[in-house]
């Protein structure tokens, strides 16, 4: 139900403005221009990269689902699906049973996984090294959080013995913001000495919930956790001493932020894309990336101000969203990268979607 | 000290067993002379002991070639549970930057696992061979036979790359190799001066039992009933990983104990706490394809049960005897009805390409003279699937056809290769046509189970009184066998479990 709520979500926001398989990539967090264009332009930045599990067999029959159930309807214009009337009702239905606003998934996809399996890891070691017991199986095989483990469990020499409280206090206080059925799942799935955790089947059998949901509501609950961390670390020392060195990473991936670097080194495209050996469109796609990271982004140094003008009001105008008609109306000397630069920078103006989800 | 002492301690420091399992010691003491060895152990006997010793008390790296990834790295996880921490698991999912730092490091590694299709590939080779390397292992090395039951064409290639390592000392270790399949691997590994150490893979305290049903539901029933007598640590194999869940579902409506599934398509982070619950008696029952078992070493498995029979008799030798490697009384129980014929026949097909998929290929390659190299690329426009395509390709590139997925050969060389390949796929269909046919027969056999299986693979075997098969009149309702009592230590609210998970006011053992 989670799950189909989501998908819901999407297909409401959207308005039948993309295919089904741009949803799809926001689930998974797909690393594209277009992707991260659209979670801003219809507002679905929470959801970026919020079921990866997910793969496109289970999302082509959940969409069937609604589809069937008639929450879904394909559009004669457009040949996509929006949500029916019954749809929206459904939505209201239930919305005070899933755990939306858990999620913020274009903040902390990159640093949930992470978080989540340096957690893991260090409630096993501790544990174990407290019951003198050196020979268990870790969960997670990810050497960058067992490198993290290694070095913190190093540096706690001395102070062994409080880590374990610690994370009981903190974890009990983060936990008691969730639903008790949500912390319960939470709990349930951790491994520690001689106790290994539940697998999401077992979860979802024992809460008898659907696989798909309860990895969501996990993922929802450590996006919760994170952000609580985040805002009062003098609340939970312990959890912000795991998430310190994960969070300061801003949204942006790897590859536009050094070309942020490079643009603030004052190179231009042509130089940035021949240094970094890429082609210069990928540069375009992470100007607009950055724009997107950045209300501040001076548009005007790509896109002159009557272009702007120009963009807008064509976009205004026509009311779509979709890059081909709006280059369609504009004409030859509007390249697409102007076009999806000035939809970044001016998206709180031009969004279509509903924003009070 | 004298050697025997040497390697008693070994074995009590670094593994914690009292005492050699019947072959470690002789195998091992013919590798330390630096012989070629052909080991053929049963399955729960401790084969890979073998190697792991010797390669910790020898000086250098030993390579050890595996066929699963999945394998490779439960293996790497229970060495470093076991504090030997300098192996590693060479693969194909690691991210480039760990790939460079542990390709930098590699000589520091006492253990190096790595899959046959890694060892093709030239910078692995590069580095390989500027090491020391004093022993190398070929895990299941039946895999190198086209007798064998998983023929990987990646084995054969095997032989090149001890040369390319100055030929160190080979180890071939295998559970399940027939006569015909011991000659293939010891002439495919051009060592024939190889030691020969071979054991029954019999095994006394399993009795064997089948059942004919007539449809899905009485075996669920049958296993219901069964299970509802018996509470023992079980493993129930299906073909399919939609079979073993829908089974699991099943029969926890009906059963107190904790049944779980596992297939090949879970999370990792799942797969092991599945795993690692049933080793530690949070679990007492797995519904699972044959992706799980190797490498689980639980000596207390009471029951394996078959929902589904496999395509061949090896294949069951291996997974009934995960059962009872304690040596205490366990059963084998084999379920099957006639549906059941269908299964393995559909596995055949999908294990190799047709003569139409070959074609098809060969279209491709004279048209655009090369081979897509990207994996994806490839499932995208021949429709073949990974064990197919590993296929296709060693028969290319053994044939002269493709180097470095380009079209090398002229057009007579391309028909003449399309004959032979052809050959090669009816003479494998045919191989596993007839290892199916084997296991039919077995299923049908009316004297003692025991006796027609092992009859396959080695001239005698040892007969058990009282519960030899369900044809020399055994039943499940005499088993006489010990309970396992299904404890409740994690209920409660979450915030006990918390608690509990935390050790919150247990007293702290490492002070
Ligand atoms: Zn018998």
């Amino acid at each position: 139900m989670l799950l189909d709520y989501i998908l819901l979500i999407h297909f409401k926001q959207i308005k039948g403005e993309r295919t089904d398989a741009a949803i799809f990539h926001i689930l998974k967090g797909k690393q594209s221009i277009q992707t991260v264009q659209d979670i801003h332009i219809f507002n679905l930045e929470k959801f970026y990269g919020a079921a990866r599990f997910l793969n496109k067999k289970q999302f082509d029959g959940r969409v069937e689902n609604l589809r069937v159930t008639e929450k879904i309807k394909e559009q004669a214009e457009t040949n996509q699906f929006a949500v029916t009337q019954k749809g929206i009702d459904w939505l209201k239905e239930n919305k005070s049973a899933v755990p939306i606003n858990y999620f913020n998934g274009y903040r902390y996809d990159r640093t949930a996984s992470e978080f989540y399996e340096r957690l893991l890891l260090l409630i096993q070691t501790f544990t174990n090294s407290k019951m003198n017991n050196f020979s268990f199986i870790p969960v997670i095989s990810n050497r960058s959080a067992e490198n993290w483990v290694k070095s913190f469990y190093g540096k706690t020499i001395g102070s062994r013995q409080e880590v374990l409280p610690m994370l009981y206090k903190e974890l009990a206080m983060l936990l008691s913001h969730s639903s008790r059925r949500e912390s319960e799942i939470f709990v349930d799935r951790l491994s520690g000495y001689n106790v290994y955790g539940l697998s999401i089947n077992q979860l979802a059998t024992a809460y008898g919930l659907e696989n798909e949901d309860v990895s969501l509501m996990l993922t929802g609950v450590i996006h919760h956790i994170l952000s609580m961390v985040e805002k009062e670390t003098n609340k939970y020392p312990l959890m912000g001493h795991i998430i310190q060195d994960l969070i300061n990473t801003s949204a942006l991936s790897h590859s536009a932020a050094a070309t942020l670097y490079l643009l603030n080194k004052r190179y231009s495209i042509p130089q940035i894309a021949s240094r970094r050996q890429l082609k210069d469109n990928t540069i375009y796609d992470h100007i607009v990336e950055i724009a997107y990271n950045n209300d501040q982004f001076p548009v005007t140094n790509y896109v002159s101000k009557d272009k702007q003008d120009l963009i807008i009001k064509t976009i205004q105008h026509a009311q779509t969203l979709k890059l081909k008609e709006i280059k369609k109306s504009l004409g030859d000397e509007f390249s697409y990268f102007e076009i999806r630069l000035v939809l970044a920078a001016y998206r709180h103006l031009l969004k279509i979607g509903d924003t009070n989800e | 000290m004298n050697e025997d002492d040497t390697l008693i301690e070994g074995l009590k420091h670094y593994f914690g067993y009292e005492s050699f399992r019947p072959g470690q010691k002789e195998i091992i003491k013919d590798i330390m002379k630096g012989k070629d060895v052909l080991g053929i152990l049963p399955t729960g006997s401790g084969k890979s002991v073998c190697y792991q010793l010797p390669a910790i008390l020898m000086s250098g790296s030993t390579i050890v070639v595996s066929p699963l990834i999945s394998l490779m790295m439960d293996q790497v996880k229970q060495l470093k549970a076991n504090n030997l921490k300098s192996a590693v698991a060479l693969n194909s999912f690691m991210t480039p930057s760990e790939r460079r730092q542990t390709l930098q490091a590699l000589h520091k590694y006492k253990l190096i696992y790595i899959s046959p299709e890694l060892l093709q590939q030239h910078e692995i080779q590069q580095r390989l061979k500027k090491m020391d390397i004093s022993l190398f292992v070929i895990d299941e090395a039946h895999c190198i036979s086209q007798w064998g039951f998983e023929f990987r064409p990646d084995y054969l290639k095997l032989a090149d790359i001890a040369g390319l390592l100055n030929n160190p000392p080979i180890l071939a270790l295998s559970a399940t190799a027939p006569e015909n399949v011991q000659k293939d691997i010891i002439q495919l590994l051009s060592r024939p001066g190889m030691t020969k150490h071979i054991y029954p893979m019999d095994r006394e305290n399993i009795a064997i039992s089948i059942s004919r049903k007539d449809n899905d539901q009485e075996k669920i029933a049958e296993i219901s009933h069964i299970l509802s007598r018996f509470s023992v640590p079980t493993l129930i194999y299906f073909s399919s990983r939609q079979a073993a869940e829908k089974t699991a579902a099943a029969l926890r409506e009906t059963l107190p104990q904790r049944i779980a599934y596992y297939h090949g398509e879970l999370e990792q982070h799942d797969r092991i706490s599945v795993q690692q619950q049933f080793m530690n008696n949070q679990l007492d029952v797995i519904c699972c394809t044959n992706a799980f078992g190797m490498g689980i070493n639980k000596p207390d498995i009471r029951l394996v049960i078959h929902f589904h029979f496999p395509p061949q008799l090896e294949g069951y030798i291996q997974e009934a005897g995960r059962a009872g490697r304690d040596g205490k009384s366990s059963v084998s129980l084999i379920l099957y009805s006639m549906q059941d014929y269908f299964i393995p026949k559909k596995f055949i097909t999908n294990e190799l390409p047709s003569v139409k998929d070959l074609s098809f290929v060969f279209q491709y390659l004279s048209e655009q003279r090369r081979l897509p190299a990207a994996w994806d690329e490839v499932g995208e426009i021949f429709k073949l699937n990974e064990t197919q395509w590993r296929f296709l390709r060693y028969q290319l590139e053994n044939h002269a056809i493709i180097k470095d997925n380009r079209l090398i050969a002229g057009s007579s060389q391309l028909a003449s290769a399309f004959n032979k390949i052809t050959d090669a796929i009816h003479n494998r269909t045919a191989v596993k046509e007839g290892k199916l046919q084997d296991m039919l027969n077995w299923l049908q056999t009316e004297g003692c189970l025991r006796e027609a299986l092992y009859k396959n693979f080695q001239p005698s075997f040892r007969k058990p009184d009282g519960s030899c098969c369900s044809h020399c009149g055994f039943t499940l309702a005499d088993w006489k066998v010990e309970q396992t009592i299904i404890d409740d230590r994690f209920s409660g609210n979450w915030e006990d479990k918390l608690k509990k998970l935390l050790l919150i006011g247990e007293n702290n053992e490492a002070e």
